[in-house]
């Protein structure tokens, strides 16, 4: 957590270096945060139209290009993610995690106002005992979310299966809706980095 | 000289009262140190009193909040702060919405009852609470000793937290969905498979080696059928039962360590090939090709083999394997190089290791590498696709698609390698030339076929055709 993680080798963009590696044998990410990265980014580009030209440009600006590359490195990255359909069989490095991580962060702390306001508004509607339909702007979220999430996650696999209905998936976009929020604090980046390892270390 | 510190959001004022323990030197406007706590003050919105107190209560805030947003964000376990009831702020999930504070006011002696409030916030206000902390944490000149002190649970806090959690709150139980189903995902063996050299998963026998016990209803591993059925060998068959000890030798395939390096591979494949060659005496009974996965250990003792096409398994007795492996299947465990071994039926035996030729293992089939007979298949392939345009693309991003074609051109069949190729497949020529590749998808193919890369660019449809695994030089 302190100074003296920031990574000295050649190469590696400073900006890395605000989140250390965690205390894990390998320098691959679990599997449970190859699916939490790649689903908060699924989260924003359901969020916002042009969601991964956004985390492109948002890589590039941060001189995170090296590592996110193109569209396809891009995609490939987030197809680590084991529920995807073109699940790519390869881990995520630490590095790469860091990376989307960092750019995720960066895109959710541009869209806090929106994210806010739906937070509210999906509070106020579960007060009232209203359905997500009656606020527009949730709802157009909430279908984005549900159609990005059954396009491009396997159904064959059980945890994709078993969160298949529209209620299941309402709840997990609500999920990440409120993890969003958190990442856009001062310490969002942080606190969803080491969110991820939770369980994984000894 | 008191310093006062504010942390101001919409939801949440945090107040600092303290001191600094550098004099001031003429440095009037300079922003002092605030190195002591002496009132620590929390406003809440829709709370007219403050939540006050000392260094301990503001120590214990920074905790529990800090806690419990880690909980939030990984979803594992929602009681966790709750459990320690000698902190002065603890923090509970009421719901998908709403989080409750609990702040115990300072004793100052035993004598007195403890006064507990509660508050209830939105996640909004409790966000806004986290920001106001962190605000003050990312502040060196505010309590320097005070910074963010994170670090992920460890594996026994989880499980021995959920535990105990299931039991006191019941209710907090459910409150993310996906989450806990990937929680229990990821407690499941991940289903290992080969590498994708190939188009069809090659392993399909994942051997269950977790002792994890999965409380879902679901089947144990659904992910693992589709691999599974790919493999003819797992198919109920009449003569699996001449042969019984057939499952433990494909086991032994399946939970051994790989030998990859390279020299190695050459020095045991020749030495198989010897072996085999040697003692395959029935060599006028095989009429027909008998294709084998076959595992060596470092020493190059046969240690198992797993048929690999219908013929393989029938036949296997006419083979020299049966009588090369051991007759008692330990729990092998040493590492083991895998080669596809082939028993032709004109009486050679090929050898080769697994992972450099498979193309189709269901088959045996050999990939066409060579690069001038790819160059004669590639343009029959260009002109198939542009030829069979039904409509004008309307796709804005690159398709690719991994395609497999046979040596006159024809294609056999094809799988989407990005969202948008799988999106858009319908719109491209490829339905009507070959077949998409499903997973259970393990028909055999009886001739050699080359695997091409097919990018097809928008607005126009152009196409970009190369080999899958690049020119041979």
């Amino acid at each position: 957590m302190q100074l003296n993680s920031i990574s000295t080798q050649p190469g590696t963009p400073v900006i890395l270096g605000s989140l250390p590696n965690p205390p894990i044998q390998d320098q691959t990410c679990p599997r449970r945060a190859t699916i939490e990265i790649d689903l908060m980014l699924l989260a924003i580009e359901a969020l916002e139209l042009e969601g991964s030209e956004a985390i492109l440009q948002t890589a590039k600006e941060l001189e995170l290009d090296e590592i996110i590359k193109d569209r396809v490195s891009l995609w490939r990255l987030r197809n680590t993610n084991p529920l995807r359909r073109h699940n790519q069989r390869r881990g995520l490095t630490l590095t790469e995690a860091k990376a989307l991580v960092i750019v995720g962060c960066y895109l959710a702390r541009r869209l806090t106002v929106l994210i806010r306001q739906l937070l509210l508004a999906y509070q106020q509607l579960r007060e009232q005992g209203l359905s997500m339909e009656h606020h527009f702007r949730l709802n157009d979220y909430l279908e984005r979310f549900r159609a990005h999430f059954r396009s491009r996650m396997n159904p064959r696999r059980a945890a994709v299966a078993e969160n298949y209905s529209d209620e299941k998936l309402n709840e997990l976009a609500l999920n990440l809706l409120t993890e969003l929020l958190f990442c856009t604090g001062t310490y969002g980046i942080q606190r969803f980095w080491f969110s991820l390892f939770d369980g994984e270390v000894a | 000289m008191t310093i006062q510190r504010l942390y101001s959001l919409p939801n949440c004022t945090l107040l600092l009262e303290g001191l600094g323990d550098v004099i001031s030197l003429g440095q009037s406007d300079a922003r002092l140190p605030m190195s002591m706590v002496i009132n620590a003050e929390c406003r809440l919105a829709g709370y007219e009193k403050p939540l006050s107190g000392g260094r301990e209560f503001l120590d214990s805030l920074v905790k529990a909040v800090s806690q419990y947003t880690q909980d939030l964000l990984s979803g594992l376990n929602t009681t966790r702060a709750a459990n320690d009831p000698a902190q002065l702020v603890q923090i509970q999930r009421l719901s998908e919405t709403m989080h409750r504070l609990r702040v115990r006011s300072q004793t100052e002696g035993s004598s007195t009852p403890s006064h507990t409030t509660e508050i209830d916030l939105n996640t909004v206000q409790f966000f806004d609470l986290v920001e106001a902390v962190d605000q003050l944490l990312a502040d060196a000149q505010t309590l320097p000793d005070l910074t963010l002190n994170l670090k992920p649970l460890s594996r026994r806090e989880i499980v021995r937290e959920r535990t105990t959690g299931q039991q006191i709150v019941p209710a907090a139980i459910g409150v993310s969905g996906l989450a806990a189903a990937t929680v229990l995902l990821s407690l499941l063996p991940v289903p290992k498979v080969e590498p994708p050299k190939d188009l069809y998963p090659v392993r399909g026998q994942t051997s269950q080696t977790t002792s994890t016990p999965s409380p879902t209803t679901a089947p144990p591993s659904p992910t693992n059928a589709p691999t599974a059925a790919a493999t003819p060998a797992a198919n109920p068959s009449p003569t699996t039962s001449a042969s019984p000890d057939l499952k433990k030798l494909e086991d032994t395939l399946a939970k051994s360590p790989e030998i990859t390096d390279g020299a190695q591979l050459t020095t045991l494949s020749q030495q198989l090939r010897e072996k085999l060659d040697q003692s395959w005496t029935s060599r006028s009974a095989v009429t027909q090709d008998l294709t084998y996965q076959v595992g060596v250990s470092g020493d190059g003792a046969v240690l198992g083999y797993k048929p690999v096409n219908p013929a393989s398994l029938e036949n296997t007795s006419k083979t020299p394997l049966l009588n090369l492996v051991p007759r008692q299947v330990g729990t092998a465990s040493a590492p083991l190089a895998l080669f596809k071994v082939v028993f032709t039926g004109s009486g050679n035996v090929e050898v080769a290791p697994w992972r450099q030729v498979m193309t189709s293992p269901i088959s045996g089939i050999s990939e066409i590498t060579e690069t001038n007979r790819l160059e004669a298949i590639l343009p029959k392939l260009t002109s198939q696709i542009n030829q069979n345009w039904s409509k004008d693309p309307m796709f804005q991003e690159e398709l690719i698609f991994k395609v497999r074609v046979k040596q006159d051109g024809t294609v056999v069949d094809y799988s989407p390698e990005n969202d948008a190729a799988a999106r858009y497949a319908q719109d491209t020529p490829l339905p009507k030339l070959g077949k998409p590749i499903a997973n259970g998808n393990t028909a055999p193919i009886e001739e050699p076929i080359a695997l091409f890369k097919v990018v097809i660019k928008p607005p126009s449809g152009a196409l970009e055709i190369s080999p899958w695994r690049g020119w041979q030089n």
